[in-house]
């Protein structure tokens, strides 16, 4: 039920502005990357993906990230990211990450300027959904969006259980960094 | 150069050593495997159980221990077990959860509210239940429903809400509320059946858009909004207008997460960093903010309970904060409290504590607690004591008095010889003379003024002048000018100004050693001896009689009360304070888990500052007993759980039992957040027994109760005194049996009464128609004799004899036989009732045989009587003879007219019939041989017999009996 749901979210709030959304309120994103680093004691693990998707409805304040798990690449060794995508992320079940919600404050996309804001939605990975508030960097220029934002995902909060034995390897709490550009769906 | 190195390391040290005020505080895992457990939503019911909403389900605690409702409403989907909000107010608790669902506790059971119209279907944010039983909903995603009669009605965005997600609503009046939501607040009003709905954003000076909570602050038109990021705001409902006070710098302290207002200056905040922030509301535009930080912990949400507790929902579990009651700050060497010799607090509010020689001072009104050194006396300070003048009188051990006036200086109080060596105990004065005791005895002395710095003895009293002793251990002025002793080896001791008073209550005691004497602020006299006493409307009363003497310590040291009049006693391990309005101590030991285990060493090391705080020294710093805005109730609470039947759990809602289900337990559970030990209660079966029965167990069996009206009362206390406990009742009915039941004990008398009237009238009846019968019996009786010996008969069978002889000797033989026969059975059968039909057929045979041979062939009987009828069927006795006798009377019987006579019988009737030809001259009739029959038939049986004239016959109809 959960899962059908969201889906349709995703369906509304993606196809539905890109095949009906006839104003320029509606930005997509170009080019972005997600990037993910753990700092444990004893190893450091980071990787990034490019495939990031995602719309942001300025009129309505709305929008919606999503990334497929699979594409996150440039882990240590390729077991490692085998470990991450079998047993972490369970990929297969869960083969995307989401964040869907709203802008808090007001942003003029129509001036060049610079605004910090605070996004708030529900952000799920793994299956699970968190209700998050989500500080980003939003940079407004000729017309085009850059949003940067980096958070805490703790793994807890989204059912992923970290072996005893890789404790030291894995950080209960991953830093994430976003980028992205986004351009007018004209 | 060297001065600024060394303004810099003092720098150093002291931002090292920033000592705030703090609370201890307690924290609780809800597992007893200690594994954090995040808690979203937390309430107090009104019976006192704390209710405790988890991702995981919802549990209660009671002080003891957490128990975990099973839930029942989501059995189904694990991931909606989640409970996101509490509330409880006017008797109810209600739990909403993540999937929207809602839900009311009744009797330890979540029972789910269905909703009918508009129902949430996402995550809950917050309850309100209002008095008039509307209830508001705030959700995630559709705005806030009113739940009024579970039928709910919606308002979201799409009817002007600022934004659907909403935390918090707040009431303002019947007809008006405040909430808050991502795009600031609303303030919504109904007037004549419009909503007025008018938002509030970052536009109209709103701090910052996320409106995270809500609370009206007490006795003001204000309300307090915390918001995600920029911290409080103000709101006044009457001006609509939005503000922010100026409190200390900028907000840096995270999300604000729940606020409690505890009076109108008075809020606590705390915030997702770890924050409790205490805000003292100076005026509408500054606050100072005090902080504490619960380093590692988000604090999610903030109960204070009726006991004064604070407790912090956190993301792992509970946290118990004393700060409302007790709270304490922390001291670095060279502090030490096996050092501290004396404390004392003057009118500035500088705390004084001497540790041997060294005195020391802290200003307590600023933010961080620093010992100054101030001052190193001759010897080691016994004593300090803050007169009128502000004055800090200093009492040394064998070096005399010394004062410390305002300017700073410390010198010796030039006075009376003996006050250069004396070793002195305690200091304390009245507005007009200084006490000082000390080994030997007291010194009522004059204060030093400006122009005459020498001191003057005023008096001296000692053991003889009518003390008893010369050691006195602390001195105490009370309110009427009196002065209190306590004593070693004179008990408690009065002086008025003449007279000395003492009390002989001590006796009792062995001892009389009293080490401490106190007012509080109702004008009780307290003393510390080797118990605790009050001077109550004139009698001295064992305050700790009640409790459990055994385990605790009796070695009291100080005793002093604060300003919201409790009173606080020191012990050797463990503190407590006296709660007046619930008749209660609190008690601080090791138990409680707070990390209170040590206190002072020395007798009267407490004092109190000009607001009533009380201090007391212990091993980390120093304690503060805080005088309370509202005295809190520390009462425990008892809630009858449920109810069993021979060990079968009943519910609570059964009130009534049937009459062999009377073996009835009942089970209670406590409800302390107070002290670590465990609760005495006493419970009593009103309509069973009236007496209190003491208890420590938590059930009570009443095997095989009568059946009646029943009320069990239960009763908790700390200690063993149950003056203002708290009670829990349940009345119930065991049920009369129907066989004892006034209607069926009524029933079956009328029916005995009734049927012994039947029986009677029976019995009355019955003798009536037997006496009748037998006059009825008699009167035929005789009218049958008369007709037997009727000279007809007689004359004519005795002519028919006579004429037999003649003819024939053997017939003549047999007819006097027959005669004989005939008479004899008349005679035989004539006193009873009824006989058998054939007997009846006997008689008759012998009398036809008799008339037979008179009338020949003229006289014809046709018999058809059945056989089986002859020896089943009866009729009364001479019935057909007298028939027979009646036709043979009645009607011509002569050759030429033969007189048939027929008799036929079925089972029901004999049938007696003759053709009528009636004879010219009758034979005088007394025509009573009928209406004999009849008569007799009448009082043996219903069955009449009919007789009367068919055709040309004469039949007489008999019922067979």
């Amino acid at each position: 039920m959960i899962r059908v749901r969201s889906y349709f979210l995703v369906f509304f709030l993606l196809i539905g502005p890109l095949s009906w959304g006839q104003t320029n309120s509606i930005y997509i994103i170009n080019k972005g990357t997600v990037r993910f680093y753990s700092e444990a004691k004893q190893e450091l693990i980071s990787a990034s993906s490019d495939q990031i998707k995602g719309a942001i409805d300025m009129s309505k304040k709305s929008f919606l990230f999503k990334i497929g798990i699979a594409s996150f690449i440039g882990f240590n060794n390729p077991l490692q990211r085998e470990h991450f995508n079998e047993n972490y992320m369970e990929t297969d079940r869960y083969p995307e990450a989401t964040y869907s919600g709203k802008i808090i404050e007001d942003v003029d996309v129509s001036k060049n300027g610079e605004y910090d804001v605070r996004s708030k939605g529900k952000l799920k990975i793994h299956g699970i959904e968190r209700e998050r508030i989500i500080k980003a960097h939003i940079t407004c220029k000729n017309g085009m969006i850059k949003i940067e934002c980096n958070f805490i995902v703790p793994l807890a909060e989204h059912d992923i259980k970290i072996p005893r034995i890789v404790m030291d390897k894995l950080a209960p709490d991953i830093n994430v960094t976003v980028t992205a550009i986004l351009a007018p769906n004209s | 150069m060297m001065q600024t190195i060394r303004l810099i390391f003092l720098f150093i040290i002291c931002s090292f050593s920033v000592r705030a005020q703090q609370p201890f505080s307690r924290d609780y895992t809800l597992s007893e495997s200690a594994t954090p457990t995040k808690v979203n939503a937390i309430v107090q019911d009104d019976i006192g159980n704390i209710w405790l909403g988890t991702d995981w389900g919802l549990y209660f605690f009671n002080g003891q221990v957490f128990t975990k409702l099973t839930d029942t409403i989501n059995s189904k989907d694990n991931s909606h077990k989640a409970v996101t909000a509490l509330a409880s107010a006017h008797g109810r608790v209600v739990v909403g959860y993540a999937n929207g669902k809602l839900a009311e506790i009744i009797n330890y059971e979540a029972i789910e509210l269905h909703i009918r119209n508009a129902k949430p279907t996402s995550s809950i944010t917050s309850i309100s239940l209002e008095a008039s039983g509307i209830m508001f909903v705030c959700t995630e995603e559709e705005g806030i429903f009113f739940v009024m009669n579970n039928i709910g009605l919606n308002l979201n965005s799409s009817k002007g809400l600022p934004d659907n997600f909403v935390y918090k609503v707040s009431v303002l009046s019947d007809e008006r509320i405040l909430l808050g939501s991502d795009n600031g607040i609303a303030d919504i009003e109904w007037l004549h059946n419009k909503t007025n709905i008018q938002s509030f954003t970052s536009a109209q000076g709103l701090p910052d858009n996320i409106v995270r909570v809500i609370k009206s602050i007490p006795n003001t038109p204000w309300y307090w909004l915390g918001t995600q990021e920029k911290g409080l705001a103000l709101y006044n409902k009457d001006s609509k207008k939005i503000w922010v006070p100026e409190m200390s710098g900028t907000w840096t302290w995270g999300q604000v997460n729940d606020i409690v207002s505890i009076s109108a200056h008075h809020t606590i905040v705390i915030t997702d960093n770890g924050y409790l922030l205490n805000i003292d509301l100076k005026d509408s535009m500054h606050a100072v903010v005090k902080t504490n930080l619960f380093p590692n912990k988000k604090l999610q949400k903030l109960l204070l309970d009726k006991a004064g507790n604070l407790w912090a929902a956190t993301d792992q579990g509970l946290t118990l904060i004393s700060s409302e009651y007790i709270s304490y700050f922390e001291l670095d060497a060279p502090y030490a409290l096996r050092k501290v010799t004396a404390i004392a607090c003057d009118k500035n509010n500088t705390l004084w504590f001497a540790q041997n020689n060294e005195l020391y001072r802290i200003l307590l009104n600023a933010p961080d607690k620093v010992p100054v050194h101030t001052y190193t006396a001759e010897a080691t300070i016994t004593s300090l004591y803050v007169d009128k003048e502000n004055r800090l009188w200093i009492g040394t051990f064998g070096k005399g008095l010394w004062y410390r006036t305002g300017d700073g200086a410390v010198i010796r109080a030039i006075g009376p010889e003996v006050l250069k060596n004396e070793s002195i105990l305690n200091i304390n004065g009245t507005e007009s003379n200084l006490w000082l005791a000390g080994l030997n005895g007291l010194e009522e002395l004059s204060y030093p003024t400006a122009s005459d710095k020498q001191i003057k003895p005023v008096k001296h009293h000692n053991k003889s002048s009518g003390i008893g002793t010369d050691y006195v251990y602390e001195l105490y002025p009370d309110r009427e000018g009196n002065i209190w002793m306590a004593t070693d080896g004179a008990g408690v001791c009065k002086y008025d100004g003449k007279n000395y008073y003492h009390w002989d209550f001590f006796n009792k005691l062995k001892s009389e050693v009293v080490y401490t004497v106190t007012e509080d602020k109702f004008g009780d006299i307290w003393l510390g001896a080797k118990d605790l006493y009050r001077l109550h409307n004139y009698q001295w009363e064992n305050m700790r009689a009640a409790e459990i003497t055994g385990s605790m310590d009796i070695n009291i040291s100080a005793v002093i009360g604060n300003g919201s009049g409790q009173v606080i006693s020191v012990y050797q391990r463990s503190m407590e304070v006296w709660y007046p309005k619930s008749h209660s101590f609190r008690h601080f030991n090791r138990k409680l888990g707070l990390g209170i285990d040590s206190t002072p060493l020395v007798l009267n090391c407490v004092t109190s500052d000009t607001s009533g705080n009380v201090y007391v020294p212990f091993e980390k710093g120093i304690i503060i007993f805080n005088k309370q805005d509202s005295l809190y109730d520390i009462r425990p609470s008892v809630d009858i759980t449920n109810s069993s039947v021979y060990l079968k759990n009943a519910t609570r809602q059964r009130h009534v039992f049937p009459y062999d289900e009377n073996d009835i337990s009942f089970h209670f559970k406590g409800i302390n957040f107070t002290n670590p030990d465990p609760l005495n209660y006493r419970y009593m079966l009103n309509g069973y027994k009236e007496r209190w029965i003491n208890t420590n167990d938590e059930s009570v069996t009443f095997p095989r109760l009568p059946p009646g009206a029943y009320t069990f009362i239960v009763q908790a206390s700390l200690n063993n005194d149950f003056v203002n406990a708290n009670e829990d009742t349940y009345t119930f009915v065991i049920a009369t049996p129907y066989w004892r039941k006034a209607w069926f004990i009524a029933a079956i008398v009328i029916l005995l009464i009734g049927l012994t009237y039947i029986i009677i009238l029976q019995r009355e009846k019955r003798l009536k128609n037997m006496s009748k019968l037998q006059e009825e019996r008699m009167v035929f009786e005789y009218e049958h004799l008369k007709s037997q010996v009727n000279p007809h008969f007689l004359f004519n069978s005795l002519n028919t004899l006579t004429n037999l002889i003649e003819e024939n000797k053997d017939t003549a033989a047999e007819y006097t036989v027959k005669l004989a026969d005939l008479y004899r059975n008349m005679l035989a059968y004539r006193d009873m009732d009824l006989i058998f039909l054939s007997e009846e057929w006997e008689i008759l045979h012998d009398y036809f045989y008799i008339q037979k041979c008179r009338f020949g062939d003229a006289l014809i009987l046709q018999a058809d009587i059945p056989e089986k009828l002859m020896h089943s069927k009866k009729v009364i006795p001479l019935a057909l003879q007298l028939l027979v006798e009646n036709a043979i009377k009645h009607n011509i019987v002569s050759n030429s007219y033969p007189l048939i006579i027929s008799i036929s019988a079925d089972d029901d009737e004999i049938r007696v019939s003759n053709p009528i030809k009636s004879k010219m001259s009758k034979e005088k009739s007394e025509g009573i041989g009928l209406k004999n029959i009849s008569n007799r038939y009448k009082l043996l049986t219903k069955k009449r017999i009919k007789f009367g004239v068919e055709g040309n016959e004469f039949i007489v109809i008999l019922p067979l009996l």
